[in-house]
């Protein structure tokens, strides 16, 4: 046995001015300059860019809404043409939802996560930066539809036949097609990246009903993510190809069906309007009790219903299809969900109402933003449960009443507790407390605009006012609610610059805060104010919900060790805890600062620019893959320091020898290609469902002939024998068996490697080609796409093989080789399920 | 191999771990929700189908008199849901040891891991149960196929 495959962590008791913070710093910090701009993955820095790109992209679709506003103020108003008038509403929406509404928590959660947890990173520091410049980059391509004359027009949801290029023939269509799964992968990373993080890097004793309500939000919805995204993504890309290949997938004519776009568009659409509001909620569910001086009341049932929500947000779907000619008794199924769905909401309302009604408020700045979400939160989730009922819907939909139901809940329910929020933890972000007078002004301005602002929008919509219409003819009564709409909107920017203002004077001139300003119980109070790059000298032991306050509540005789714990300092390390009961079971070994997470952007960028010419990945971005994965472990720039002196205490006997790296199965690396097949399986399985619907939809002569099994069984069974191949050899280098291991991979990539040969012949053979019909449009993008996985588990399998005839693995560490069969599994089990829908399926008919 | 674990905290968060696996606390928490998800999702595809051979269906038939598939699935997602419930509520009743104090406690102060995930599938497997509840109702009362 290697015995540096283990060690016993050393406990410390040191305080933040120590000799021992001195040494965590230098391994920690980043590089000044533009070097360490550029390659920095210190988690605080990444959330911060989150937050003031996010807050950029906000003020961008503010102003983009006054000028819609200025439009509609008066009835026949000509200040912007209809064509430019559509574009406008796109871009303010795609920019609201997509690019501000999400990545504005994600910054929250970037910089809070590692703190809140009691960790020094997130478990994918690379990913995490790889995360943000995506972000960065799609949003700036999407907007650079403005510069080449064709920007998108046709809605934020952007519904086919309007996105056609039938009806739609620019160039702008494509880029926000190609820009929307660009981003839909910067959002999967960065899901994938927190799922992680809180399943391995959670404080010792921070079992799950130990953890703040914001980790449980950005868990929902980053869980969520990963099964939602995939088919918007997809939504996208199968608009692309069928404005630039051809294809027929929501052609009318060539078999395929517009229904088919909402339906996936939907079934991401529903469970992202949760994504975007549930961190959200966790923001006010964690800082809200700060301000009443006691617990949140319910955590349990909070924490579930952020679950619930998300759940059920995924079988309400259709309630956005109401008026699309569907069958009654569905209708009444997702009616009668859109209802249930109150339920998990209003739990959380009342627990928020009786935290402040049984504490004693302090009424800060944060608490009047919380409050004032609470309210707006109420109106959002009533207007929403109205349209739940399917005639009211059919009555009240495509009306501004629609409108000011998404205004209430988005922005209700997501920027009010993002101010709240950033006034909060600003002390910790800057060292600075806001100015409370100014924050008080910037609420009432910001609440009492908004009020004027969106609620005569449900006047407006039960006036009958069509939502995204450029102008309207005086004398139907729309004149006045318009005009105090817009008066509103503006009231309710100035509340925004307001809010901006106090941040820059406060930045200047704002009062010290110290560690803990607002007497707050979670753990990010301990660390100094800003934060060290290392978070903490020594990770925190917890033994109960709120570590800073446990003397006040007296839960019982366990207290946390906030100030004594593991060092860990041999380099960027963390511990690794497991995932129910944050136990610790490893030390992370984290990697160093990269460019590579910027130049595989940069790669990726370049390859969505010339989408239409490049399909294949370049070496280049492989290599940017395999470093962007590199976590525990697998740092190759690690920053080794001779363990230091350090005087033990009576605590040491709690520190057992735990394995170093990615030593076991179950690693942060297995972790995370877990969540990778779940995304995946996802995106296979919006695929076969648009095959099933489809086919459902034709009037016979849906198969045009039924598929030949001479090629496709024997191919079948071939790679599902090579699933059992590289277990064996799997299973040979659990015992030590290299030999084995070699002789397994070579086999399952030749067997793999003759599977994509008898495709291709397959493929060759079949008497249709991809744009005939949306049969084959269908049976080629799907075996098309397993295609490409197989090839993607050909290139894992190769690099095993060459790390296994070198000598990497042995029977302690073998992590990489049970990810890699991980992944190889799961592509021939999508294979079954092709299989089974593209040739078994067509006999059962 | 496997090295010893440290320990975590002063006390497990755990405590009445070992009283009970985790795959029963996980059927507790997920069985009657997926019961209650496939009800709705299958019951969609079930009705698109039925409806789109409406010539041999009244259009205002009502699901369960009209095709023995809702029937049958309904009966076997009552099964499992009702199933989930029970197991729920069996590790509601093992894990009271966990208890520190009242329900009280449990819902504002916290207690152990186990006792949590155990109110957890109390909870989920009763509002699940309710929502099938809800769609049996309207298979029995609503028009099938009338858009």
């Amino acid at each position: 046995m290697a015995t540096d495959f283990y060690r016993i962590p050393s406990i410390t008791r040191e305080s933040y001015g120590s000799a021992v913070a001195a040494r965590l710093e230098e391994i920690w910090k980043t590089e000044p300059g533009i070097k360490g701009w550029l390659s920095t993955v210190d988690h605080k820095k990444i959330g911060m860019r989150y937050l003031i790109t996010a807050f950029a992209f906000l003020i961008i679709g503010g102003l983009e809404a006054l000028l819609m506003r200025l439009q509609l103020a008066h009835a026949n108003e000509s200040l912007l043409s209809p064509e430019r008038y559509n574009q406008i509403f796109t871009m303010h929406g795609m920019t609201m939802i997509f690019l501000y509404a999400l990545p504005i928590l994600s910054g929250f959660s970037n910089y809070l996560w590692p703190l809140l947890l009691g960790s020094r990173d997130m478990a994918f520091p690379r990913l995490n930066a790889f995360s943000y410049w995506v972000y960065l980059f799609s949003g700036v391509f999407m907007y650079l539809s403005f510069f080449v004359g064709h920007t998108p027009n046709a809605g934020w949801f952007n519904y086919v036949p309007y996105s056609s290029r039938q009806y739609d023939p620019g160039i702008g269509m494509d880029i926000y097609a190609l820009g929307m799964v660009f981003f839909g992968i910067s959002t999967t990373v960065g899901s994938i990246n927190f799922v992680v993080t809180l399943l391995r890097t959670k404080a010792p004793g921070m079992s799950i009903n130990r953890i703040p309500i914001m980790i449980w939000g950005t868990l929902t919805a980053s869980v969520g993510n990963l099964f939602a995204v995939p088919a918007v993504s997809l939504a996208f890309f199968l608009l692309w190809m069928d404005r630039q290949f051809g294809t027929a997938f929501y052609q009318p004519s060539g078999g395929g069906h517009p229904l088919l776009w909402q339906h996936l568009f939907w079934m991401f659409g529903h469970p992202w309007v949760y994504a975007i509001v549930l961190p959200a909620m966790g923001i006010v569910s964690d800082a809200l009790p700060v301000f009443c001086r006691r617990p949140l009341v319910g955590y349990t049932i909070v924490a579930l219903s952020t679950v619930l929500t998300m759940f059920i947000g995924f079988g309400v779907w259709l309630h956005h299809m109401f008026a699309t000619g569907l069958p009654q008794l569905p209708l009444s199924f997702f009616g009668s969900a859109s209802l249930l769905i109150v339920i998990p909401s209003a739990v959380a309302v009342f627990a928020w109402i009786a935290t402040i009604f049984t504490g004693r408020p302090v009424f800060k700045t944060p608490f009047y933003f919380f409050a004032g979400f609470v309210f707006l939160f109420t109106v959002g989730g009533l207007s929403g449960f109205m349209t739940a009922a399917v005639p009211l819907d059919w009555q009240l939909t495509d009306t501004y009443f629609v409108v000011a139901h998404l205004h209430y809940v988005l922005l209700g329910i997501n920027v009010f507790p993002v101010v709240g929020g950033i006034y909060f933890w600003f002390p910790k972000f800057t060292g600075k407390m806001m100015s409370e007078r100014l924050g008080k002004w910037n609420f009432w301005v910001m609440f009492i605009g908004f009020n004027l602002g969106f609620f005569p929008m449900h006047i407006s919509g039960l006036l009958g006012m069509p939502r995204r219409i450029y102008t309207y003819p005086s004398g139907l009564g729309w004149d006045l609610p318009n005009l105090i709409t817009s008066i509103g909107a503006f009231l309710f920017a100035i509340g925004v610059l307001l809010f901006l203002i106090n941040i820059v004077i406060s930045l200047k001139r704002g009062v010290p805060a110290g560690s803990n300003p607002w007497d707050a119980s979670s753990l990010e109070w301990i660390t100094p104010s800003p934060p060290p790059s290392f978070n903490f000298v020594s990770i925190p032991n917890v033994a109960t919900r709120h570590p800073l306050w446990e003397d006040r509540l007296n839960e019982g005789p366990e207290r946390s060790r906030l100030h004594e714990g593991m060092l860990l300092d041999h380099g960027r390390e963390t511990v690794g805890t497991t995932a129910l009961d944050g136990e610790p079971d490893v030390i992370l070994r984290m990697p160093g600062d990269s460019y590579l997470p910027f130049l595989c952007t940069i790669a990726m960028t370049v390859l969505v620019s010339v989408a239409s010419i490049t399909c294949g990945g370049s070496r280049a971005q492989r290599r940017c893959w395999s470093s962007l994965f590199q976590s525990p472990g697998y740092g190759r720039d690690q920053r080794l320091f001779k363990p230091p002196e350090v005087s033990m205490d009576e605590s040491m006997e709690l520190a057992q020898r735990l394995p170093v790296g990615s030593l076991g199965r179950h690693s942060s690396g297995w972790w995370g290609m877990w969540c990778l097949i779940a995304t995946e399986a996802a995106l296979f399985a919006y695929l076969l469902f648009g095959y099933f619907y489809l086919g459902s939809q034709a009037h016979g002569g849906w198969v045009p002939e039924l598929p030949k099994l001479k090629v496709a069984l024997p191919n079948t069974i071939l790679l599902l024998a090579s699933s059992a191949v590289v277990y064996w050899g799997e299973t040979g280098i659990r015992k030590g068996h290299r030999g084995r291991l070699i002789a397994g991979l070579a086999a399952t990539l030749i067997m793999g490697i003759v599977f994509v040969g008898l495709q291709g012949m397959e493929w060759h053979m079949k008497p249709f080609k991809m744009t005939d019909n949306a049969y084959a449009s269908s049976y080629f993008t799907t075996t098309g796409f397993h295609m490409m996985h197989v090839a993607a588990g050909l290139l894992i399998l190769a690099a095993l093989l060459w790390w296994a005839a070198i000598g990497k693995f042995g029977a302690e560490r073998h992590a990489a080789v049970s990810i890699g069969a991980l992944y190889w599994h799961f592509v021939d089990i999508v294979w079954l399920c092709v299989f089974a829908t593209f040739y078994v399926s067509p006999y059962l008919q | 191999m496997t090295a010893p674990h440290a320990s975590a905290s002063p006390e497990h968060p755990a405590a009445a771990r070992r009283s009970l696996s985790l795959s029963a606390l996980w059927f507790g928490i997920l069985a009657a929700p997926l019961a209650w998800s496939a009800e709705e999702l299958v019951g969609y595809f079930i009705a698109s189908r039925v409806c789109n051979m409406k010539s041999s269906v009244g259009s205002m038939s009502v699901a369960l008199t009209t095709s023995p598939w809702f029937a049958g699935l309904s009966f076997v997602t009552y099964v499992v849901a009702f199933a989930g419930l029970w197991i729920a509520i069996a590790n509601w009743r093992r894990t009271r040891e966990e208890q520190r104090g009242s329900g009280h406690h449990l819902l504002e102060l916290g207690e152990g891991r186990t006792r949590f995930m155990s109110m957890w599938g109390l909870l989920t497997s009763i509002a699940a149960v309710i929502g099938l509840v809800f769609i049996t109702t309207q298979m029995v009362a609503a028009p099938l196929c009338e858009s």
